[in-house]
């Protein structure tokens, strides 16, 4: 009774005081960090500067998106890798290239061109894709500027971002003086020109970004397998000719049931299709793309 | 009750040492997270390098370049983006990184240098390529290395 008023809460210090200071050492870090001048870490600076690097201004053009169909199952071997669930997005934009028709049939065009390259690859078992197609595009491209494909791929690029970008035109293209040609691309690249009238274009195209050679001629074949780091992933035809001479030879390795090879010369009568061996090359590209061959 | 403080040098000691002790713990942490960072350190161990291909981004880089057989790549022009979707890493033998202050790796990726173009795609002396990446406020300057040689684009003045 003649403790004084100081005494009982010293002695809950003495009983609880590692405790108390433990909460008060917490406390004096939070304090001590809150009252840094600075974030630690390196500082903000700013962007880009505007002398060096310029914004490209964005067209407001008028976009069609619409929804893919599901790839039907081939009568090719099933991917032994069962594809995941979760499917990142894959987007292929369709630039109108002097396109001289109306734009419903560039958009019919464009929606087939992607359909048998969405069909036959079976993409859409890895990613979640959607076609775009410009209702506005490059007007007035120089259809024998051998950089045209880029041109398409920077176009859109500004204008609607994707991850495949497909000129069509419906003129006549024309490289290194070749007006037999009816598209091109680069090896791993990122941007197509095609002519339309032949759905095919588009999907060889694409296959050469994925990294496929071509199998109408053997030359052609031999210096793409020789320029490219792992080889061609899809052999020369075995039963075609070595010619050595870059006309075309071979109409490419047919599908299981019979169709022509995508990766073979265009303009073959019958259905076109990608045969085994590019199937397979595609499939293991989309599994490492989509990260889904990563675990 | 002699021998004992009083409750204000209990309450004045404790808090002297707490704060001795946040001092302490403070100048551990930011020791820690100064530490200088390795250039040559894999871009893919670096926490700011979790940007992933296949999404629309605000922002971006726009890189053009040009590759050569025989030469150093050049970088021809950077345009900055009001949206991107970054360029996917291949396997290839190229590289282009996005360099901080100190040469700091703030993001990296290999790109194919395979010269093949046109229909049939046939090797050619020199090809543009277009890359796509993030946009990040600390970036000084922009690399880019192939076997052929290695190039540097300043982003800051």
């Amino acid at each position: 009774m003649n403790e004084p008023w100081w005494e009982r809460p010293v002695c809950i210090l003495c009983d609880y005081g590692l405790v108390i200071l433990a909460l008060m050492v917490v406390l004096g870090v939070g304090l001590w960090r809150l009252s840094m001048p600075e974030p630690l870490g390196p500082p903000v600076l700013p962007t880009v500067s505007p002398t060096l690097v310029s914004t490209l201004p964005t067209l407001s053009t008028p976009v069609v998106e619409e929804p893919t169909q599901t790839s039907v199952a081939s009568t090719n071997p099933a991917p032994t890798i069962t594809p995941t669930a979760q499917k990142p997005e894959f987007i292929l934009v369709f630039i109108p290239v002097r396109w001289q028709s109306s734009m419903s049939k560039f958009r019919e065009e464009a929606r087939k061109q992607a359909d048998l390259f969405i069909t036959e690859s079976q993409m859409d078992l890895y990613f979640e894709i959607k076609v775009a197609i410009l209702d506005e595009g490059l007007s007035r491209a120089d259809l024998s500027n051998s950089d045209l494909e880029l041109d398409v791929e920077e176009y859109g690029i500004i204008n609607f971002p994707g991850d495949r970008y497909i000129g069509i035109t419906d003129g006549d293209l024309v490289l290194n003086g070749n007006s037999t040609i009816a598209g091109w691309t680069t090896f791993n690249g990122a941007g197509i020109i095609a002519e339309s009238g032949s759905i095919v274009i588009t999907a060889h195209e694409l296959g050469h970004t994925f990294g496929l050679c071509d199998e109408y001629s053997y030359p052609i074949w031999l210096e793409q397998d020789a320029f490219s780091p792992n080889g061609c992933p899809n052999p020369y035809p075995a039963s075609c000719p070595k010619d050595q001479d870059e006309f075309v030879h071979c109409n490419g390795e047919p599908t299981t049931d019979g169709r022509n090879s995508i990766m073979g010369p265009a303009g073959m009568p019958g259905e076109y299709g990608y045969n085994d061996s590019c199937k397979d090359h595609l499939l293991k590209k989309f599994l490492l793309l989509s990260g889904q061959g990563l675990e | 009750m002699k021998g004992r403080l009083g409750i204000q040098f209990h309450i004045a000691i404790g808090l002297l040492v707490a704060l001795l002790a946040a001092f302490l713990i403070n100048a551990g942490i930011t020791t820690s997270q100064e530490l200088p960072i390795d250039p040559q350190k894999s871009p893919t161990q670096n926490p700011m390098n979790t940007f992933e291909p296949y999404r629309t981004l605000p922002g971006g880089l726009l890189v053009k370049i040009k590759l050569y057989r025989s030469l150093p790549p050049e970088i021809l022009a950077v345009n900055t983006l009001q949206e991107s979707r970054l360029t996917p890493g291949f396997d290839g033998d190229g590289k282009i990184e996005i360099l901080g202050r100190d040469a700091q790796i703030l993001y990296s990726i290999n790109f194919s240098t395979e010269l093949l173009k046109g229909e049939p795609p046939l090797p050619v002396d020199e090809l543009s390529m277009l890359l796509i990446l993030p946009l990040i406020d600390q970036a000084q300057r922009i690399h880019v290395i192939t076997p052929e040689g290695e190039t540097y684009f300043e982003l800051k003045e």
